[in-house]
């Protein structure tokens, strides 16, 4: 079981959120728009300048930037067991 | 904001309607992007704008709608994700729900992404009992191979649900049917305090993916339309085919409309001369009226309903939130948001338009930055008097036609990217000193591609984004049209007003690289950007009525002979990008932000900004020259 950042996922990569820390006013934004406890979430494609990032959440692509990315706590899905 | 002031100001309208006993309250809600729109002009038959782009409804829609012998007063909310109150929407949203005694509530929800959605359902469920859950898109749901039980949904949320695909009309019957024999059980269901875990307990019991990975069509497109080789490529040719559309194909069009209304203009003049009205009231009423309000027709029309389809058709097929996340890094480090290059791309049709576009961007800060930096992308308006001034002054030298065409093609675009420089170091600018404290933050969805339905989509965009445009053109232009029309007719000592003012700024246009004519000329341009040439014209020529040019050979032996260098030209096309919006955007700006404040910084900031360029430019360049 190994904690990281969400903008540490790399591409095609699937996690778990285990929490969102954001502090600013993103941060209810974020849940409302799926980023919750629990959720699996996996990471799509990157702009072409790097940054934001397209991730899948409850089936929705959403955009989060890095700078809030590394802020939401994820736990990496190993051999399918969580 | 704006939105806030009309969904109010449509609450207290609504309380007349509430207390016609006869009739009965509807409110639809639901996430952004689930079809509340559609669902809502397919109950009431009205045509609210919709697009595949989460966020459109910004202020309350109100609709009538019969079924048999009753009568409901449907309203569409704004898109809301929860009910937490922690937006404006949300909470006018929220308090919309406890304050008014609605009859039935809608609940639109996506059927391919019902997880998400069914958190809503909960929490409404959590404050009323009388809903009616609409699953829709469900066409777009068995596309991608989803299967929801629905009998199971009804028994779990303990609500009626219908399935429905608003877009084809499928369902609406069942609805109607469901929303005529409703009664309330009005049993209080226990409140669930943790609405996301029993969201996702009931999506898990209900809904059945046969193919884990059913956006992979939208992924697999997206991973080539956002990829670093090609994503920037189509995003500029994309862009770029679309302005250069509605330029060239503008042309045609524009010259048989102004044909037209100018051919009205004689007619009326030997009308009013044979109904022996004064002379100089024939002169007010067409030179002064009509003759602009025309011209601003036949200018801004023609690009407008090529422009406006165009956009609204990729705005449709869902690919402008793309353009957004591609760009979003640039914005980002101007403390803007990635949604405003879209808010600059409608910019180059209309900037009025550009304003009101920015409601798609949520947080205020980044809202505020694009709304006031919007004038900086030239316009439909504009684009004429740059590509005139271009090929007159910059590539008059090649006899090659093809090498002309191209060279001016060249420095249209170098105009454009300079546009978006300023547009950039403005933002940021902004962001660091008068936005410093306001709200920001940053959420942008990538919605599934959809097919655009092509004639509803041309239609619906003319309707509404382009008729609306041209009536607010044509209320600014009226008086303004009064005010040239006195200014260059008023003599004193045999010099027209126009001229005396234009003496008084001579030297503050001087300083800058530009006269006091052409300074008068973007002053009485006011109405439109389109006459800001023929009002210059008009003092130059020291007529009384506004002028076109016949060629633009005879325009620049005008220019000449006025004193315009290269120098000048260059300052006339850097004022051209920056300098006061327009009338009708100036009243967009103030509808939008409802407040005096951000409306004067927007006609100060772009002054400002121009004279400021204009004066460093020239002053550079009268160095070298």
């Amino acid at each position: 079981m190994k904690i990281d950042t969400l903008d540490n996922l790399n591409l095609e990569e699937t996690a778990y959120i285990v929490e969102n820390n954001i502090k600013k006013d993103n941060k209810q934004h974020l849940t409302n728009l799926g980023i919750t406890k629990n959720t699996k979430i996996k990471c799509l494609y990157k702009s072409p300048f790097k940054d934001p990032t397209a991730y899948l959440v409850k089936n929705v692509i959403l955009a989060i930037r890095k700078e809030d990315a590394s802020q939401i706590m994820v736990i990496r899905k190993e051999n399918g067991s969580y | 904001m704006g939105l806030t002031r009309s969904s109010k100001k449509f609450k207290s309208k609504n309380k007349e309607n509430i207390t016609n006993a006869s009739s009965n309250l509807i409110a639809l809600l639901g996430n952004p992007n689930v079809g509340k729109t559609t669902l809502f002009n397919n109950l009431t038959g009205l045509r609210g704008h919709t697009g595949n782009w989460p966020g459109k409804t910004v202020s309350n829609a109100e609709g009538i709608m019969k079924i048999k012998d009753k009568t409901y007063n449907v309203i569409d909310l704004p898109g809301i994700y929860s009910l937490n109150a922690f937006s404006e929407e949300e909470e006018i949203a929220k308090d919309f729900l406890i304050e008014k005694d609605i009859d039935i509530i809608l609940i639109v929800v996506d059927a391919t992404s019902l997880e998400r959605n069914l958190n809503l359902v909960l929490e409404a469920k959590n404050i009323k009992t009388n809903i009616i859950v609409c699953l829709n898109l469900l066409d777009e749901a068995k596309k991608k191979n989803i299967s929801i039980d629905i009998k199971g949904l009804e028994k779990e949320l303990n609500l009626p649900v219908i399935g429905m695909s608003a877009r084809k009309k499928e369902g609406i019957n069942k609805l109607l049917e469901k929303i005529y024999s409703f009664k309330n059980k009005d049993e209080k269901s226990s409140y669930i305090v943790n609405t996301e875990d029993k969201a996702k307990e009931i999506y898990d019991k209900c809904v059945t993916l046969k193919d884990e990975n059913y956006n992979k069509r939208t992924i697999k497109i997206d991973k080539i339309l956002t990829s670093k080789k090609y994503g920037i490529p189509i995003m500029l040719l994309t862009i770029g085919m679309i302005l250069w559309i509605t330029i060239i194909g503008a042309n045609y069009p524009s010259e048989l409309l102004s044909k037209g209304l100018f051919y009205i203009y004689d007619k009326l003049f030997i009308l009013l001369t044979n109904l022996g009205i004064n002379q100089t009231v024939i002169d007010f009423l067409l030179n002064g009226i009509y003759k602009v309000v025309a011209w601003v027709i036949s200018v801004m029309l023609p690009p407008m309903a090529i422009f406006f389809p165009l956009f609204t058709l990729m705005e449709d097929l869902g690919y402008l939130p793309r353009i957004a996340f591609n760009m979003d890094r640039l914005f980002k480090k101007c403390g803007a948001h990635g949604k405003q290059s879209l808010t600059m791309c409608m910019g180059y049709g209309c900037n009025a338009c550009g304003v009101i576009g920015c409601r798609i961007i949520e947080s205020k800060k980044e809202k505020l930055i694009a709304i006031l930096t919007n004038v900086f992308s030239p316009c439909n308006g504009r684009f004429p008097s740059l590509i005139a001034i271009i090929s007159i002054f910059l590539v008059s030298g090649f006899s090659n036609k093809f090498v002309s065409s191209g060279m001016s093609a060249l420095t249209l675009l170098g105009l454009i990217v300079f546009s978006c420089l300023v547009t950039l170091l403005i933002s940021k600018i902004l962001s660091l000193t008068v936005l410093k404290g306001e709200p920001s933050s940053f959420t942008l969805e990538l919605p599934p591609y959809r097919k655009p339905k092509i004639i509803d989509t041309i239609i619906r965009s003319i309707l509404d984004r382009t008729i609306f445009v041209l009536g607010r053109a044509i209320c600014v232009s009226m008086p303004a049209g009064i005010i040239i029309w006195l200014a260059a007719n008023i003599m004193i000592n045999d010099y027209s007003i126009l001229y005396y003012i234009s003496s008084f700024l001579d030297p503050l246009g001087n300083l800058i690289g530009l006269d006091g004519t052409i300074l008068i000329a973007f002053l009485f341009g006011l109405p439109a950007n389109e006459i800001v040439i023929p009002i210059m014209l008009m003092a130059y020529t020291k007529t009384s009525s506004l002028m076109d040019y016949s060629s633009l050979e005879s325009l620049k032996n005008l220019l000449v002979s006025n004193n315009w260098t290269i120098i000048t030209a260059i300052a006339f096309m850097i004022f051209t990008i920056c300098h006061f919006p327009c009338g009708t955007t100036i009243m967009t700006i103030k509808k939008e932000t409802n407040s005096l404040k951000w409306t004067i910084l927007s006609i100060l900031i772009p002054t400002i900004t121009g004279f400021i360029l204009c004066f460093i430019v020239t002053s550079l360049l009268k160095l070298f020259i």
